[in-house]
């Protein structure tokens, strides 16, 4: 009887550790969206046509770590990408969103707006109470139609929670940090209100000329003094 | 008489076998407990950095200053790093950029920060991040855990215990350091005028016995607009 006992126990032991090794631990992402949020909100947006380039790579952002047999994953990709092109939406006059880089989809487009994921990471706890951090590191970059840099800039995101993880809402605590840092390093840059100021004065000197109140060499001088200003 | 006495007798052989009972759960419930708050995974401290004009390898050019300080204090590594990182042969160096400029705006790229060994000529890489703490050791722990368990069972059990609790901890111990490296890392930024950033840059040295006086660091900064391009060269 004891000997059935303990093969048994063995057994179970056994299958235990075969059942556990090899699981996947999704980090559940919800559906964030910084629309209709105060925090998000401007008095007047930076007058810009602009294209939010989003690779692949950055649709299908994630984190990812083994261990042990087992898989961690945080697939926020799909969520990064939604929220730049609302982001984008809330902060310049006019967006699209292309994949392919140039810019040359539809229309005139003033800048090319490219968000790239430098690093995802996320320390794990290892028993109840420790604290599980996952941060965003995403680099903003701002250059004209002709690929001149206007501004860059690398934000931050973090989203805190303890074992055991809670991680809708650490992960939303996550996404609005991010999009928080982001809003603010976009809406406080003076080189973007600046190139989106002289454009606009570019465009009215253009104005100017086409309705003939300027001949072709005050135009040229004008144009240059105010691209010199950028 | 002689029946009470075998009764106390009995009772009290019961009594001792409980209490031997209890005294091994006690033990075993104090020794797992003890396993469990000992595996806590670490936690590190927020950077304190100083003020620009506290540092002593500093240098301006065209309003602005950018100064560096590699952290070669183990106690200081272990930490703000969770672990000596200078051991595993890498070279954390801080670095702050301060623009005092009325008008100019400039771009600090991460990128176009490089460490060189000024005998050898030598451009040191940046490190990965299994550079500074792996999972294996952790990994191997836990997996050792699975035969001890099965083949010394139940004695076993116990051992097998504290190898997947110490196997967790070192994994989740790797992802702290992991996290640390790039929570206190230095990107790419633009500096705006009477802005300043900040942060540590990593460079993989090929052992832990490099002379830093031997070492030299470019930070390159340039001028948006004009793309004027300055270098800042420093021994550390």
């Amino acid at each position: 009887m004891y000997k059935l006992n303990r093969i048994l126990i063995i057994i179970s032991i056994t299958i235990a550790f075969l059942i556990t090794a090899g699981c996947t631990h999704y980090s559940k992402v919800p559906d964030y969206s910084l629309r209709n949020q105060p925090i998000f909100a401007i008095d007047n947006k930076i007058n810009l046509s602009v294209a939010l380039v989003q690779n692949e790579e950055f649709q299908k952002a994630k984190w990812e770590i083994h261990a042990a047999g087992d898989t961690w994953l945080l697939e926020i990709g799909q969520q990064l990408a939604k929220n730049s092109n609302e982001l984008a939406s809330i902060l310049f006059k006019n967006v699209i969103t292309t994949d392919a880089g140039t810019g040359k989809t539809n229309g005139r487009i003033d800048a090319l707006l490219t968000p790239r994921v430098v690093a995802i990471e996320k320390s794990l706890g290892a028993i109840r109470g420790d604290y599980i951090i996952t941060t965003i590191v995403l680099e903003w970059k701002l250059e004209d139609n002709k690929n001149n840099l206007i501004w860059i800039d690398t934000v931050k995101g973090k989203g805190r929670t303890t074992v055991p993880s809670d991680d809708e809402t650490a992960n939303t605590m996550l996404l609005d940090d991010l999009f928080r840092n982001s809003f603010q390093a976009m809406k406080s840059s003076p080189e973007i209100r600046k190139f989106a100021d002289t454009l606009q004065k570019l465009r009215e000197l253009k104005k100017l000329k086409d309705e003939g109140l300027l001949n072709d060499t005050e135009y040229e001088q004008k144009r240059k003094a105010i691209a010199d200003g950028i | 008489m002689q029946h009470k006495i075998r009764l106390l007798r009995l009772s009290s052989a019961k009594a001792f076998h409980n209490f031997q009972v209890c005294c091994s759960g006690i033990i075993i419930i104090s020794f797992l407990s003890l396993q469990v708050t000992g595996c806590s995974a670490m936690q590190l401290s927020p950077y304190q950095n100083k003020p620009l004009s506290s540092f002593t390898n500093t240098m301006p050019k065209d309003n602005l200053n950018i100064a560096v300080q590699p952290m070669t204090d183990k106690a200081e590594q272990e930490k703000y790093f969770g672990r000596i990182l200078t051991d595993e042969a890498i070279l954390p160096v801080f670095i702050i950029a301060e623009n005092s400029h009325s008008s100019k705006s400039f771009v600090l790229n991460n990128d176009l920060i490089t460490l060189q060994n000024k005998v050898t000529k030598t451009t040191y890489p940046r490190p990965v991040k299994t550079d500074a703490a792996s999972t294996d050791g952790g990994e191997a722990m836990v997996w050792a855990g699975v035969p001890f368990a099965i083949i010394l069972f139940p004695i076993g059990l116990i051992v097998a215990y504290t190898l997947v609790f110490n196997g967790g901890k070192a994994i989740a111990d790797a992802t702290v350091i992991h996290h640390g490296l790039v929570d206190k890392g230095l990107y790419t930024h633009t500096i705006s005028p009477g802005k300043s950033v900040e942060g540590f840059v990593y460079f993989k040295l090929p052992d832990s016995k490099v002379n830093l006086k031997d070492l030299s660091l470019i930070v390159q900064a340039s001028e948006l607009g004009t793309k004027t391009v300055q270098n800042f060269g420093f021994t550390l």
